[in-house]
This record gives C-alpha cells, structure tokens and sequence, in this order.
C-alpha cells in the first residue's frame, strides 16, 4: 500500500494529469485526486474536502496558475502549490514564485516532482504547527491578561531598580494613579512607610531572601493611607540574573479599620466592665459597712444581757428595744437593697389606678405620727379641697412618700416640723405637684445635685441620718419617674429642705387604653358613653361650678336606665376639673341615649355660664363578664 | 484608780452598749460622738486610751488621730480603731498613724477588752 495524498490537480488535460499520477505512484503514494479546470470547479472541490497539495497547469483555456494560486489565497488555505507546466519562461516563473507558488516543475521533467512534493508537504506542516504553537501562545496571553486585569489583589511589577514596569488595573484602582503616573517611578515613592517593613528596601537584596508577605502601606494619590498585604516574588532573566519583583498586593484597609474599630470597642468594653466591677466592689464595701453597723448594736446588746449586765427589767427592757429598733433598721435597709437592685434591673412592678391624693398623703403621715412625735416634730398637711385625682400605684406612691416623710424626719431636730402639700403643678396642669418641706438642717449646695445617686450619703449630717444604706432618694427617683413624674429638692443649709415631685392627674385618656384592650368580640359588647366636663381653663373647680355639676348629675342620673349607671367622679369629696360619668348599656340603645344627654344637657345655660363645657362620647366596648374590676367599674 | 478609755462613735446605741461594758468591767469612760467634740473631751478628761470610730462628723478618725498627736498631753495616749468600715481599705494608714490594734464591727468582747489592757499595760 502506497502513501495516501490528496492530490488537487488544475490541469485541461487528462493525459498530463494521469502523468502525474503515475508519476506520484511509481514513487510509493497512492493517490487520491480530481482534475479541475475552472475557477468554478475548482472552488468547489476546495469546500468539499482536505487536500494535502496543489498542483496546477500554468495556461488552460478557462483558468491560470495565477488565479488559481489567487483563488487558493482567497480560501486561507495554507496547501502547497506547485506550478506544473510545458510552456513557461523564466521570467514567469519567478513571478509565480514571488506571488506565493512553493515550487515550479517542467512537465517534461517529473523527476523532480516527488522530492518537491515532499519537501513541500513537510514545510506546510512545520507552518501549521508554528501556526498552532503561535495561536496557542496568543490564547494563552489572552487568558493572563484577562486573569491580571480582574484579579481582585493588585498586581505590580518593578526591574531591578525598584522601577514600575507594571500595575493592573485592580491596583491602579487601589492607589489612585493612572499607570502612566506609576511607569517609571520607584516603588517607593508610593508609600511613606518609613520603617520600611520591606527587608533592606528589598531590592538590594538580589538573592531572593526576601520572597515572603509583609504588611505594607501605600500613600493613596488622595493622601489617604492604604493598608495591605503584600507578597513578593523576585524575577529573574533567561541569564539568571535579577531582574526585579512580581509583587501580590491585597487591600486590607477596610479590614484595618475594622479592627481599630473592633479594638476600640473592646477596649471601651474593656473600660465598662472595670467600671462596673469598681462600682459593684464600692457597693458590696459600702453595703457591708452601713449593715454592720446595726449588727455591731445588737451585737453588743444581745452580749450585755447573756454577760448579765442588765441589772433590772428597765434597763433589760431598755436594751431588748435598742436591739430591736437596729434589727427594724436592718430589715429596712435589706428592703432598700431589694428594691434598688429591682429598680436597677427595671424590676419595679406598678399597677396604676386613679385615686385621691389626700387619701395618701393622710394614710402616708399617720404611719410615721408616733415616730415624729418621740422625736417632737409636728406632722401636718396643706391640701386644698378639689384636687384632681392622681393616676398612679397607690403603693409606690406611699413608698416615695414614706421615704421622704421618714428623711424628714431624721433630719430635723426637736420642735422641728414637717408639712406635707399638694397642688396643681404650674408649670404642667396635667400634673400634680406634692411637696414635703421640713424644718431640718438642709441640704448643702454641692450635695443638692447628688443626693438622688445611688448611695450617696451628705457628709456632716447627724449621725441618725446616716443611718441607711443611701438608696432611699435613690429608690424614690426610680419610682418618680416610673410613674412618669420628677423629683428634686429645694433647700439651703440650715433653712429646711423641700422635696417635690410630680404625679400624672388621672384623665379618661389615661385608661382608654386599658378599656379598649377589651376589642376581642364578645357577646358581652356594651356600649360605654362618657360624659366629660371641662372648665374652659382646667382652673379648678369653684363652688358655683360644683352646683352647675350636681344639677348636671340630677339630669344625667334621670335619663340612664338604673342600674345601668357609673358615677365615679360624683361623690361630694372628690372634685375634679374634669368630670366623667360612664354609662353601661346595649349597643341597640346607646345612640339614642346619647342623644338624650346631649339634649339634655344643652338646655342647662348654668354650663356655659360658668364657663364648663360639656362632651358626651360613645364607645363599644367588649367586656368580658368575668374581666373583674373592669366589669365591676361600669 | 480607775484608768479611763474614751469612746469616740456616732453610733450613739453602740456608743451607749459599749459605754456599759467597759464600766462594768471596771473602766471609767467618756464619750464623743463627733470628730471635734472628741479632742475637746480627750484634753478635758485626761483618757487613758481612745476607742476611735473612722466615720465621723467634724471630722474623721484619722484626722482626730492627727490633732490628738498636735497636743503634748495626747501623743502618747494609745488608739484603738472600732469602725465599721473595711479594715483592707484603711489599716496600713491606720498602721501609719500609729493605732494600737484595728477592729471591725461587730468586735468580740473579750478580743477587745484583752487590747485595751495590753494597750494600757505597754504605756
């Protein structure tokens, strides 16, 4: 079997081809061809199949070598092309070779065609395979490219002076220059790193020791700082020798600030908890030291009767009242501490309601009456008539109160007294104002800011007041303002002190909210109309204006269904500037029922002429049955 | 004769519990309850060892050991401190100021009497 050979022959006649042919198969090939001899054909053999070599007549009657040579380009095809032919001269045939032609052969001398056809094929090959190799090398720089120019880390290349060769756009992008600000320039001139973190300025150290990571910062163009890290790879030429460094460069400057930030953070947290350790520390030490003084008492006490040195019952029954009156002191002081460590933790419960203040002030005194009076103070109050209810935790009102009432009294002297009163506040009508004044030494300047910290204590004051662990001011702020009032004090040394705080007056507005939380459907829906009496200028009520309400009672009271009817704000005590009546009755019956008022009442001309205005509001409510206190109320 | 211990307290129940004590274990006694009032008395009546309380008014235990050592007749009378407050927190000035013995309350009895003799006894 002969060697296979595409064999593409443009030639008009049959015998010369078939020459060639045998020519190619006497030297070993075995031949596979077909003879052409027009542009057409031939083009159409072309994008039939492969063809290994082209050999061509030079003059046919319809075609050429040199359109053929031409049409052959036109394809891209890279085959050899070898001019076959009896008639051409010189001159022709070294124009053919110069138009791309590999070779040129006399028909009457085939001898040469099987060496040239060889040689030829050999070369096509080796241009293929450089052909290959090149479009390879392309694809591949290609493909470096594009991995340099989307690399998320900075890439930057110096020679061997430090020079930029290179930077890709990621870090252009990171310092700000334009890369024909960088050519050229030193490495260095990028960074005012003075430490120069970078071993020996690294250059000068060819041997490659310095291949590794360094954390490096760079001076933006901008002036700003970058933070990076930066590996470092040293280049060298095809003679070994240094040529400069490949350089890796991550941004970590938001990473940086990050953990500045984090350690900033840390050390404020840091800052925090010893605080917090010194205060918990101050506390336990001061803790420790106020409760042992009342066990030092009853220490001592409890000692002196075991020893027998209670000589008769007097003087036993003078010791055991020492003893007690300390362990009084110490359950105190422990409530305190319970009750700050609550308001600290948020832990206060309150559950308001809308009560009298005088009722609390009174119930507040008479606790503190037989104290005040061993020690000769006298206890009294100022309440005027009239006064506005409070919406508070009548608890925590006694509370604040006691701790005040009982301050007061350990401040003051003998013949001392002590008042306790309640206003309208001035400067917010919505509130009430109560003072607790008394005749004690006062409280000095510097002290006056204070004395609501936690432990605070006044220096230079008697000795009884000191008794406690200072968490009584304390606790009363916390509760204060947990029933959404203030508290502060007045004073000067020696002249008495006034403590005042503020107490929400109770409105309908304050327990709508509680009213309306009944919304879930019920077949227990009532409707709740509220009669509201306002006195134009919320002054308190004068005696001509509780005639007008008692008339307006009578009328209210005639046209509500009996039993149906809530008159909490009516009884003859409790006078307020804003009056309301709740009525419970059905759905089906309300609007006309309040109607009804509205009518009614317009025609009392007593209203307006006192200057009250009235307003009459429906609402559904559903009520459970079995809600308690707020089915009882309507 | 009696020697004699003044006791310097604001406490005034402890004041008095101790004050009974010592007079039925046989001292003679005077009382201060404040930090000038204390020298007053010390100058007056001549104590033979001061039982000193730190937290005072008018001031303090330390600085009634200060003005006691300003008077000739008071440098060489021995102190005891009996306060409430944390010994780590005050004995090495107290050590300073030359106190004879540091006791926190409550304080045992006999602990307390033996220091008083001892104290006396080394003057």
């Amino acid at each position: 079997m002969g060697k296979p050979l595409r064999v593409l022959i443009v030639e008009d006649s049959e015998d010369d081809a078939l020459l060639v042919l045998r020519e190619l198969k006497r030297n070993g090939y075995d031949p596979t061809s077909e003879r052409v001899e027009t542009s057409e054909a031939m083009k159409t053999v072309l994008a039939k199949q492969m063809w290994d070599v082209v050999l061509s007549d030079y003059s046919m009657p319809h075609f050429s070598a040199p359109a053929t040579l031409a049409l052959l380009k036109e394809t891209g095809l890279d085959l050899p092309f070898i001019v076959v032919s009896g008639t051409i001269g010189e001159e022709t045939a070294v124009a053919m070779m110069k138009a791309g032609a590999h070779d040129y052969l006399m028909k009457g001398s085939l001898k040469r065609l099987v060496p040239a056809v060889e040689r030829e094929l050999r070369e096509a090959e080796g241009r293929r395979e450089r052909k290959r190799a090149e479009e390879a090398l392309r694809e591949s720089e290609k493909h470096y490219r594009r991995l340099i120019e989307t690399a998320e880390e900075g890439i930057w290349i110096v020679d061997s002076e430090n020079k930029t060769l290179f930077a890709n756009r990621k870090m252009i992008q990171m310092v700000g220059y334009s890369i024909e600000e960088m050519k050229g320039r030193s490495f260095f001139e990028f960074t005012d790193d003075e430490d120069r973190t970078l071993p020996g300025s690294f250059m000068q150290s060819p041997s490659g020791d310095f291949k590794g990571q360094y954390d490096f910062t760079f001076r933006r163009k901008d002036g700003t700082d970058l933070w990076a890290i930066l590996s470092a790879t040293p280049i060298s030429d095809e003679k070994g020798q240094y040529a400069g460094v490949l350089m890796m460069i991550t941004d970590i400057t938001e990473r940086k600030k990050a953990e500045k930030q984090l350690n900033y953070l840390l050390d404020e947290l840091e800052r925090t908890r010893q605080q917090q350790l010194q205060i918990k520390d101050r506390f336990l030490s001061h803790v420790s030291h106020e409760l042992r003084s009342p066990v030092a008492v009853i220490h001592q006490f409890v000692t002196l009767l075991l020893d027998g040195f209670a000589y008769d019952a007097a003087e036993q029954q003078h010791y055991l009242n020492t003893i007690l009156r300390n362990v009084s002191q110490l359950r105190r002081m422990i409530d305190d501490l319970l009750e700050s460590t609550r308001a600290e933790r948020g832990e206060l419960t309150m559950e308001c309601k809308e009560v009298p203040i005088e009722e609390l002030v009174r119930e507040a005194l008479n606790t503190f009456r037989g104290c005040a009076e061993a020690k000769g103070i006298h206890l009294s109050s100022a309440l005027p008539d009239g006064l506005p209810h409070v919406y508070v935790d009548p608890i925590r009102v006694l509370q604040i109160l006691g701790n005040l009432i009982d301050n007061g009294i350990k401040f003051t002297g003998e013949k001392g007294s002590l008042t306790v009163t309640a206003r309208v506040f001035e400067q917010n009508p919505d509130y009430l104002c109560i003072t607790v004044a008394d005749t004690g030494c006062g409280i000095g300047h510097g002290d006056l800011s204070k004395i609501f910290e936690r432990l605070y204590q006044a220096k230079n004051v008697p000795a009884e007041g000191r008794k406690g662990l200072g968490l009584g001011l304390h606790i009363c702020k916390e509760l204060v303002s947990r029933l959404k009032g203030e508290i502060w004090a007045e004073s000067k040394p020696g002249q008495g002190s006034v403590f005042l705080f503020t107490l929400p007056i109770f409105s309908l507005s304050k327990i709508w909210p509680s009213l309306s939380s009944f919304d879930t459907p019920s077949t227990d829906a009532a409707s709740l109309i509220v009669v509201e009496f306002f006195s134009s200028d919320r002054r308190l009520l004068t005696k001509s204006d509780e005639v007008v309400i008692h008339r307006a009672k009578n009328i209210l009271e005639q046209l509500m269904i009996p039993g149906d009817v809530l008159l909490p704000q009516m009884g003859p005590t409790s006078h307020s500037d804003v009056f309301f009546i709740m009525a419970r009755t059905d759905a089906k019956h309300a609007d006309e029922l309040v109607e009804e008022i509205r009518n009614a009442l317009s025609k009392l001309n007593e209203l307006e002429n006192s200057g009250l205005s009235v307003t009459v509001s429906l609402r559904m409510l559903n009520v459970p049955r079995q809600g308690g206190g707020l089915w009882n109320r309507l | 004769l009696s020697k004699k211990v003044l006791i310097v307290d604001d406490d005034k129940d402890f004041v008095m519990g101790l004050n009974v004590r010592l007079k039925r274990s046989g001292y003679d006694t005077a009382i201060a309850v404040d930090g000038y009032t204390a020298i007053r008395v010390a100058l007056d009546q001549h104590p033979d060892l001061v039982l000193l309380d730190l937290g005072l008014p008018a001031g303090d235990g330390f600085v009634v050991m200060k003005r006691m050592r300003e008077h000739v007749s008071l440098i060489a009378v021995p102190v005891i401190i009996v306060t409430a407050r944390d010994p780590y927190m005050h004995i090495d000035r107290a050590r300073e100021a030359g106190v004879a013995s540091f006791f926190q309350k409550p304080v045992d009895n006999d602990v307390l009497l033996r220091a008083i003799r001892k104290s006396m006894d080394r003057v």
